[in-house]
C-alpha cells in the first residue's frame, strides 16, 4: 500500500462536492478519476497534495505507507502534481527549471532530456517552446523531483489530436518505468490509461 | 457641436505638444550646457559630496527595494495594507520634521529615555554628523516604502504570485528560495520604473537634507542649491558641474542596483540547495510594524509639539494644550494655504481634463506619434531628478527673458502632475473593456458628452477621482519648484513650513507641519477606492 485516502468529503460553502471518497494507490498504478466540470476533481487532487482553498471544508484522512499525512504540509509530502495550467518559471531556461527541482543525480536533467529527444531545448526559454514540448518538460520536472506519487490534473487538455497519442504514451511509459503511482483526473474517456482502474466521481455523489 | 469638438481637439493637442516641447527643449538645453564642462574637474571639485551622495542614496535604494519586496509579500493577503495609502499622503517636509523631533538631542526619544535615566534633556535641536547620515537613510527609506509596497503588491498580482507559491510548494522548493529566486526576479522587472522614481527623488529632494541638518561634506542636492544662490546668473558652469555629478552618481546608483540584483540571483542559484529557509515573513512583519509605528508616532509628535506653548517642556506631554500656534499660522499664512490648495486643484483638474480627453478620443483624433512621444517625455520626467530638470528649465526662462514668472512656475508644477495622471489612466484605459466601450459608443452613435457621463464616469469614477487626488497631492507637495523657478515669489504652503522651521519656533513649525498634511489626508480618507489598481 502506498497512498490511501479514507472517507474524503469536500464541501464548498454548504454544497457537497465530494462525498466519502476512497482510493488505494500502489506503485505503477495509474488510477483515473472521471467526472464532469465543476464536480471538484481539481480540489480533491489539491487536497491530496496538501493545498487547501478558501471557503472549502475538508474531511477525511490521507495515509502514505501507513503514516497519516493529513496534517503534513505540501513540502513534506511525498506527492507532487502537474496542474491543469501548469507552467515553467518564465525567467529560467529549460535546464535551469529542471535543475531547480532536481533531487536525483546532477547529470539526470540532461540525461532525461537526451533520452526523450528534448536536449535541443535545454537553453530555450519557456515561452519559446510548444504546448506539447511543455507537457513533456513538466513531466520530466516531476520525475526529477522523485516523489512516489504523481497527481495529474487534465494533463492532455489543449493538446492536438496528432500529438496526443504520443504524449500520453510518453507520460504513461515514464511513470511506469520510474515506478510511480499516479492519479489522473480527466473528463475525457480517451485519456483513461486502464479501464479497470477508473473512479467515476459523478457516481460518488 | 462639431466646432466644439474640433476646438477641444486643437486645445488638447496644444496642451500636450507644448508640454512635450518644454520637456525636450529643457533636456536639450541641459545636454548643451553639460557639453561645455570638464567632467574630471566637476567630479574632483565635488568629490566628497559625490561619494557621500552616492553611498547614502545607494543604501536607501537597496533598503527600499528589498524591504519593499519583503513587506509586499507579507502584506499580500493582509487587509490592513490600505493604511499605506494614508502614509503616501504624508508630506515629506512634515515627515522630516517629525523624524528630527523624535531623534534630536532634545527630542521625544531623549524624553522617554530621561524617564528611566533621570537625566536632563539638553536644550538643542541638532544631530551629530553620523546620526544625520543614519537618519537621512532611515527617514527616506521609511517614507518611500509605502509607495513601493503598494505598487509591489500590485506587481505581485500581475505576476500571479499565488500560483508561483503553490507551484513551488508542489516542487518542494523552500520559501526563501521561492521568494528570492522565483518571485523576486520577475517582480523586479515590473518594479523598475517605481524604483527609478524613488532613486530619482533621493537625488532631488531637499526637504530631508535641510531639515535633518547640514554637515561636511554635504549632499550634492544641497551643494546644488547653495551654488544656485551664490552663482545664480554669474557662474552657470559651477551649477552645471554639480548637476553633472548628480547625473553620474544617479547612473552609477542604478547600475549598482542592477548589478546587485544580478549577482544576488547568481549567488542564490549557486547555493540554493544549502541556503536555510530564512523567515522572510518575520522580517516583513517587523518592517511593516516599524513603518506603521514611525508614521503614527511622527504624527503624534508633531501634534503634541504643535499644541504646546513652550517647545522645551520637560515632559512627554505638555501640561497645557493651546491652539495659539494654529491661530498664528492661519493668521499669517492662510493666503498661502488657500493659494496652494487652489493652484493644486486647478492644475490637477486641467491635467485630468486633457488626459481624459486624450484617452477618450485617442482613436478618433490622435496619431500614434503623439502617443509615443508623450509616453517618452512622461518617462523622462519621472526618471530624471527634478532639481536637474528645473535648473535647466529656469535657464530657458532666463534666456527667453520671461518676466511674468507665474506662468512658467505653473508649468513647472503641472509638468510633474502629467506623468502620474497619464500613467494611471493609461493602465485603466488601455484595456479590452475600454476598447469595447469605445466601439459601442461609435456603434450606438452616442453623443461624446453623454457617453462620458452615463457610461465612462460611472464605470471609472473611482479611477478618475483617484487621478485627481494623486495629481493634487503631487502638486501640493512640490518643494523645489518655488526655490528654483518661483524664486520664493509663489511659494506653496509646503515651502512655508520650512520657513517656519528656520524661524526657530518649533511649536509653530509643528503646527505648520500638521496643517500641511491635513488637505491630502482628508482627500485620502474620503476616497474609498480601495480597488483602484495603482
Amino acid at each position: 500500500m502506498m497512498l490511501n485516502c479514507k472517507n474524503i468529503s469536500i464541501k464548498y460553502t454548504s454544497r457537497n462536492l465530494i462525498n466519502n471518497f476512497n482510493i488505494n494507490l500502489k506503485r505503477k498504478d495509474i488510477i483515473t478519476i472521471k467526472g464532469s466540470s465543476g464536480i471538484g476533481k481539481t480540489t480533491l487532487l489539491k487536497y491530496i497534495l496538501g493545498v487547501k482553498e478558501d471557503n472549502f471544508t475538508y474531511n477525511g484522512e490521507i495515509y502514505f505507507n501507513g503514516e497519516n499525512i493529513t496534517n503534513q504540509t505540501t513540502l513534506n509530502r511525498n506527492i507532487s502534481m502537474i496542474f491543469q495550467d501548469d507552467f515553467l518559471f518564465p525567467h529560467l531556461n529549460i535546464i535551469q527549471n529542471l535543475e531547480l527541482t532536481n533531487k536525483l543525480d546532477e547529470t539526470k536533467p540532461k540525461e532525461l532530456l537526451e533520452l526523450n529527444n528534448l536536449i535541443h531545448l535545454r537553453h530555450s526559454m519557456p515561452n519559446n517552446i510548444s504546448g506539447g514540448e511543455l507537457s513533456r518538460i513538466l513531466l520530466i520536472r516531476i520525475l526529477l523531483l522523485n516523489t512516489d506519487v504523481v497527481l495529474l490534473d487534465e494533463p492532455f487538455n489543449g493538446i492536438d489530436k496528432e500529438n496526443k497519442f504520443e504524449i500520453k504514451k510518453f507520460f504513461f511509459d515514464n511513470l511506469i518505468k520510474n515506478a510511480k503511482g499516479a492519479i489522473l483526473v480527466t473528463h475525457n474517456d480517451e485519456d483513461i490509461y486502464d479501464n479497470k482502474k477508473v473512479i467515476n466521481l459523478s457516481k460518488n455523489l | 457641436m462639431q466646432l466644439k469638438k474640433i476646438g477641444l481637439k486643437v486645445l488638447t493637442r496644444f496642451f500636450f505638444y507644448t508640454s512635450i516641447g518644454i520637456v525636450f527643449l529643457t533636456l536639450i538645453n541641459f545636454i548643451f550646457n553639460l557639453i561645455s564642462i570638464n567632467p574630471l574637474e566637476a567630479i574632483s571639485n565635488n568629490l566628497d559630496s559625490f561619494i557621500l551622495t552616492f553611498t547614502v542614496n545607494t543604501l536607501i535604494s537597496i533598503f527600499v527595494i528589498y524591504l519593499g519586496f519583503i513587506v509586499s509579500i507579507y502584506l499580500f493577503d493582509d487587509l490592513n495594507k490600505n493604511i499605506l495609502k494614508y502614509f503616501i499622503s504624508f508630506p515629506h517636509i512634515s515627515f522630516a520634521i517629525g523624524i528630527l523631533f523624535f531623534f534630536s538631542s532634545s527630542g521625544f526619544l531623549q524624553r522617554i529615555l530621561s524617564i528611566f535615566k533621570d537625566s536632563e534633556i539638553p536644550i538643542n535641536n541638532y544631530l551629530e554628523n553620523f546620526e544625520y547620515s543614519i537618519l537621512y537613510i532611515l527617514s527616506l527609506t521609511i517614507r518611500e516604502l509605502p509607495f513601493i509596497i503598494l505598487l509591489g503588491i500590485t506587481a505581485l498580482n500581475k505576476i500571479k504570485f499565488q500560483k508561483i507559491l503553490i507551484n513551488s510548494k508542489n516542487l518542494k522548493i523552500n520559501n526563501f528560495v521561492t521568494y528570492s529566486l522565483l518571485v523576486f526576479p520577475i517582480w523586479i522587472k515590473k518594479m523598475y520604473l517605481p524604483i527609478i522614481i524613488v532613486i530619482s527623488f533621493t537625488y532631488s529632494n531637499l526637504e530631508y537634507s535641510l531639515i535633518l541638518g547640514t554637515q561636511f561634506p554635504e549632499l550634492l542636492n544641497q551643494v546644488l542649491i547653495e551654488k544656485w544662490y551664490e552663482d545664480y546668473h554669474y557662474q552657470d558652469f559651477k551649477i552645471y558641474q554639480v548637476t553633472f555629478c548628480i547625473i553620474i552618481a544617479f547612473i552609477l546608483n542604478i547600475f549598482c542596483i542592477y548589478s546587485l540584483v544580478k549577482t544576488k540571483k547568481y549567488i542564490i542559484w549557486k547555493f540554493q540547495k544549502s541556503i536555510p529557509d530564512l523567515n522572510l515573513a518575520l522580517i516583513g512583519k517587523i518592517s511593516y510594524k516599524v513603518i506603521t509605528f514611525t508614521f503614527i508616532v511622527n504624527f503624534f509628535i508633531l501634534f503634541i509639539f504643535s499644541v504646546s506653548n513652550n517647545w522645551y517642556f520637560p515632559d512627554l506631554i505638555p501640561k497645557n494644550f493651546i491652539i495659539q500656534n494654529y491661530n498664528e499660522i492661519i493668521k499669517l499664512n492662510f493666503h498661502k494655504l488657500v493659494f496652494s490648495i487652489c493652484l493644486s486643484l486647478i492644475l490637477s483638474c486641467i491635467v485630468l481634463f486633457f488626459s481624459l480627453h486624450y484617452f477618450l478620443n485617442k482613436q478618433n483624433y490622435y496619431d500614434k506619434i503623439l502617443g509615443k512621444i508623450l509616453f517618452m517625455s512622461i518617462i523622462l520626467l519621472l526618471i530624471i531628478p527634478q532639481n536637474i530638470f528645473l535648473i535647466s528649465f529656469n535657464s530657458l526662462i532666463n534666456y527667453f527673458e520671461i518676466n511674468n514668472i507665474f506662468v512658467p512656475y505653473s508649468i513647472s508644477l503641472y509638468l510633474f502632475i502629467i506623468p502620474y495622471t497619464f500613467y494611471i489612466l493609461k493602465e485603466t484605459f488601455e484595456t479590452k473593456l475600454f476598447e469595447k466601450l469605445i466601439i459601442a459608443e461609435k456603434n450606438l452613435k452616442l453623443n461624446s458628452f453623454k457617453f462620458f457621463l452615463s457610461i465612462i464616469y460611472p464605470i471609472y469614477k473611482k479611477v478618475i477621482w483617484f487621478c485627481l487626488i494623486i495629481g493634487f497631492t503631487v502638486c501640493y507637495y512640490q518643494f523645489i519648484q518655488s526655490i528654483i523657478i518661483g524664486n520664493g515669489k509663489y511659494s506653496l504652503f509646503n515651502n512655508e513650513v520650512l520657513v517656519l522651521f528656520s524661524g526657530g519656533s518649533m511649536s509653530i513649525a509643528s503646527a505648520g507641519a500638521v496643517i500641511n498634511l491635513i488637505p491630502c489626508l482628508i482627500l485620502f480618507i474620503f476616497f474609498r477606492g480601495n480597488d483602484v489598481k495603482l
